[in-house]
């Protein structure tokens, strides 16, 4: 099946190249039917994608762009203007139409190298490596191995490498009509990553200050309620995973996940509703004397906060818990029995020893809360904006893909890297977390 | 230097009573060993010593001072863990120095003292490794090391030498008595393991559920034990069943399945009394002309023999045929390996013979 992968990415790296070409604009013979299509941005996906099969269904005018389709109607077409493409050969050729930008072909050219370089090396370094692979199949069966690498590579495919490829190659390109796709203003551009940075063109500020300030914003969140789920976490975890056992432990467990088994959407509704002007918490507060009037807890963000730290609590438990069960209990009582204080056993024994687990649950926590969305939308005060709205509004009320696309690769990009340096400062290994 | 005095201390989890009302004072640098089978109430009595737990009654006195309510960081004991418990994490150099680490001693000076003590249990210039670096026995000593870096007046020592194998287990045992002659502060030791304690030991409380069963030094408890589990838990013994038949100055003639037999009565036996005749297989010698009406030997048919390099185990017809008598004798060369089936006579010294009260003996 290593064979299948290779060319399979390199088909797929042609087919991200294709648009590219001056295809003397396909949809042309059948404009009356363009108008009537709905003009939002998703109808633009499924010109580019070679093998999308639900395409057909939606729009018939769109196969013709497919490097199969284009033999047949290039004959039809009445005065194709710029670079003529013989019918007969399909094979895309690079030439950019008015200056756009050709490196987004080369960089998916290039990965799609690697791999199947990637792919020839381990094939051609390891004989063991296909001895192994035939042992796979005699063990398991050729059904049930067909089956297991079939979706395998199936979910690394199609799940992981190419929609994460297909939003880059989007962020490249122009906001068109879905007529103008394939045409010759369908050209790779930088303009949406620009817009992130400087905001309109000839807008007058510097920089997109508001964008800027609000991806900044929501990193320093992210961080800002890591730690605070790392701080509420840490003890909770640790008291589950040493002090008590059996039965206490059980039911520690079913309350942790008990609440979890409601809709996302509608616990942030329920904190809602606590932190509300006449909720739980006000209501509480001013019964206690403590407060005069209700205050804005949503307002002032309380809300989102509290919500954000609660939505991802158990992508933190969970690992810290295995992390910290792990360790011989013997270890504490022995730096216990060395006159070690709590606070230096924490620090000394049982954190070193968890900290591919802290790692692991602190990555995911950052991770989905800077990409959360339901959280800020329900729960975020009137000024406060997190940087996935922003991307939500792109591509739903915006109506622009490809500016969305940039976004979101660049709040990935920015998230990995950050990951990746906190990783490097405290020492830890890709292969600690994921064993986590 | 201090001396550990348990004052009547009693230790219950709920309703199991793990230590029963145990008394006795464990003297200023002695070596002192907890032996008994697992299960007995030995850890949980270190575990008191040390401050993991707190006596139900009773109360642990250490140098005189009590030590109820002060806890494993505050007392001046130093226990060293039956899987050692090294910090994995760190180098041998920082597992030694943690405890002066932890008590704000600077680095230096930290260095200084793990280096000193890495001299001690002689792995000089090995501080830099990683504990996975080393050896078991390294290890052991390294867990010793990083217990007398902080100067604890009391050693405790919960059968560290159980994961080594033999022929390390051996060598350690005179290592760490070496090491407490040197340093010359309080040991406890406990263990399962007979041999680690008469060989190391200067005083030996035999434990059995939960109940101190005997105190004192190894041939004490080897000669003469009071009790019919000391008898039988420490080294080889041969246990005779039956009634007390005659009392007479100082022995007593128990009526057994091979007639009556006669040994040293310390325990006060009298006539029509329960009671166990503990002979050792060193005391027996194989005797032509035994006779069954003879208070010092008998003779019986051989059922079946176990080879087992220094003793030889032989199974002797009993009144219960289903259960034969299984003794003990010391593979020398006057015990020629008997056919199945002999007629087989054995002489014995009645003052290396003891009565004792029927009681619990230990498991085979």
């Amino acid at each position: 099946m290593n064979e299948l992968t290779g060319p399979e990415i390199t088909m797929m790296a042609q087919a991200q190249i294709t648009p590219s070409l001056p295809t003397p604009s396909a949809p042309a013979p059948e404009t009356p039917t363009a108008p009537s299509a709905p003009s939002n941005g998703s109808f633009s996906i499924t010109p580019s994608l070679p093998g999308s099969a639900p395409t057909p269904q939606i729009n018939p005018s769109i196969t013709p762009q497919l490097p199969g389709g284009a033999p047949s109607i290039s004959p039809s077409l009445p005065g194709s203007t710029g670079t003529t493409v013989q019918p007969s050969n399909p094979a895309p050729e690079p030439t950019p139409a008015d200056g756009g930008i050709g490196f987004a072909e080369v960089f998916i050219a290039i990965v799609a190298a690697l791999l199947v370089a990637l792919f020839m090396q381990r094939k051609a370094g390891k004989l063991s490596a296909n001895l192994s692979a035939m042992q796979f199949v005699q063990r398991n069966g050729l059904a049930i191995s067909a089956y297991l690498l079939t979706f395998t590579i199936g979910w690394i495919v199609f799940m992981i490498i190419l929609p994460q490829l297909y939003m880059f190659d989007f962020s490249f390109r122009h906001n068109l009509l879905p007529m103008e796709i394939g045409g010759p203003k369908d050209v790779y551009t930088l303009k949406n990553y620009k817009y992130l940075m400087f905001g309109r063109e000839g807008g007058g500020e510097m920089l997109n200050w508001l964008h800027l300030a609000v991806f900044f914003k929501t990193i320093i969140a992210s961080v800002i309620v890591t730690i605070i789920n790392f701080l509420l976490c840490y003890p909770l975890a640790f008291f589950m995973a040493q002090m008590v056992k059996g039965r206490g432990q059980r039911l520690l467990f079913l309350c942790l996940l008990l609440p979890f088994w409601v809709n996302e959407i509608l616990r942030a509704f329920a904190f809602k509703l606590i932190f509300a002007e006449l909720g739980l918490v006000n209501a509480f507060l001013i019964g206690l004397g403590i407060l005069d009037q209700p205050y804005d807890f949503l307002g002032a963000n309380v809300a989102l906060y509290t919500g954000l730290t609660y939505a991802y609590i158990l992508l933190m438990i969970f690992p810290l818990y295995n992390a910290i069960e792990s360790l011989d209990h013997n270890q504490i009582e022995a730096a216990r029995d060395m006159g070690a204080s709590w606070l230096k056993i924490h620090l000394r024994i049982v954190m070193p020893h968890a900290k591919p687990g802290i790692a692991s649950g602190c990555t995911m926590v950052f991770m989905l809360t800077a990409g959360a969305l339901a959280a800020p939308n329900i729960l975020g005060g009137p000024s406060s904006l997190w940087f996935t709205q922003i991307i939500y509004q792109w591509y739903n009320t915006g109506g622009n893909w490809p500016q969305g696309s940039a976004y979101a690769f660049v709040l990935l990009l920015s998230c990995i890297i950050f990951v990746r340096i906190m990783m490097r400062v405290f020492k830890v290994g890709l292969g600690d977390i994921a064993k986590r | 230097m201090s001396s550990v005095e348990l004052d009547h201390i009693t230790i219950r989890f709920g309703d199991f009573v793990a230590v029963d009302n145990c008394d006795l004072t464990i003297n200023s640098g002695e070596f002192f060993s907890f032996l008994g089978p697992s299960g007995c109430g030995k850890t949980t009595i270190l575990r008191a010593v040390s401050g993991f737990s707190e006596p139900t009654e009773g109360s642990v006195r250490i140098g005189g001072r009590d030590m109820r309510g002060i806890g494993p960081n505050k007392r001046p004991t130093a226990l060293i863990f039956q899987n050692l418990a090294l910090f994995p994490l760190m180098s041998v150099a920082d597992n030694i120095a943690f405890g002066l680490e932890v008590s704000g001693v600077n680095f230096k000076e930290r260095r200084r003292r793990a280096d000193e003590l890495l001299e001690l249990i002689a792995l000089p210039r090995q501080g830099d490794k990683m504990v996975s670096e080393l050896s078991g026995g390294q290890r052991q000593r390294v867990a010793i090391a990083r217990a007398l870096a902080v100067e604890p007046e009391v050693l405790l020592l919960d059968e560290p030498l159980s994961a080594l194998d033999l022929k390390l287990r051996q060598h350690m045992r005179s290592e760490l008595r070496a090491i407490q002659q040197r340093v010359g502060i309080t040991f406890i030791y406990i263990t399962h393991d007979q041999g680690e304690a008469l060989t190391m030991s200067d005083r030996i409380a035999v434990m059995s559920d939960g109940i101190v069963q005997q105190v004192g030094n190894g041939a004490d408890i080897y000669n003469n034990p009071s009790t019919s589990f000391v008898a039988s838990f420490v080294g080889e013994n041969n246990a005779f069943q039956g009634k007390v038949i005659r009392s007479e100055d100082g022995y007593a003639v128990i009526e057994t399945s091979f007639g009556p037999l006669r040994g040293i009565n310390k325990r006060g036996l009298s006539e029509g009394d329960d009671a166990y005749l503990f002979i050792r297989p060193e005391a027996l010698r194989p005797f032509e002309g035994a006779d069954a009406s003879d208070d010092t030997s008998f003779q019986s048919e051989i059922l079946k023999e176990e080879f087992e390099g220094s003793f030889l185990h032989v199974f002797l017809r009993s009144d219960n045929e289903l259960k034969p008598v299984k003794m003990a004798l010391i593979n020398d060369a006057s015990i020629a390996r008997h056919a199945i089936g002999q007629n087989f006579g054995m002489k014995f010294d009645p003052n290396f013979a003891v009565a004792l009260p029927v009681g619990e003996l230990a498991d085979e």
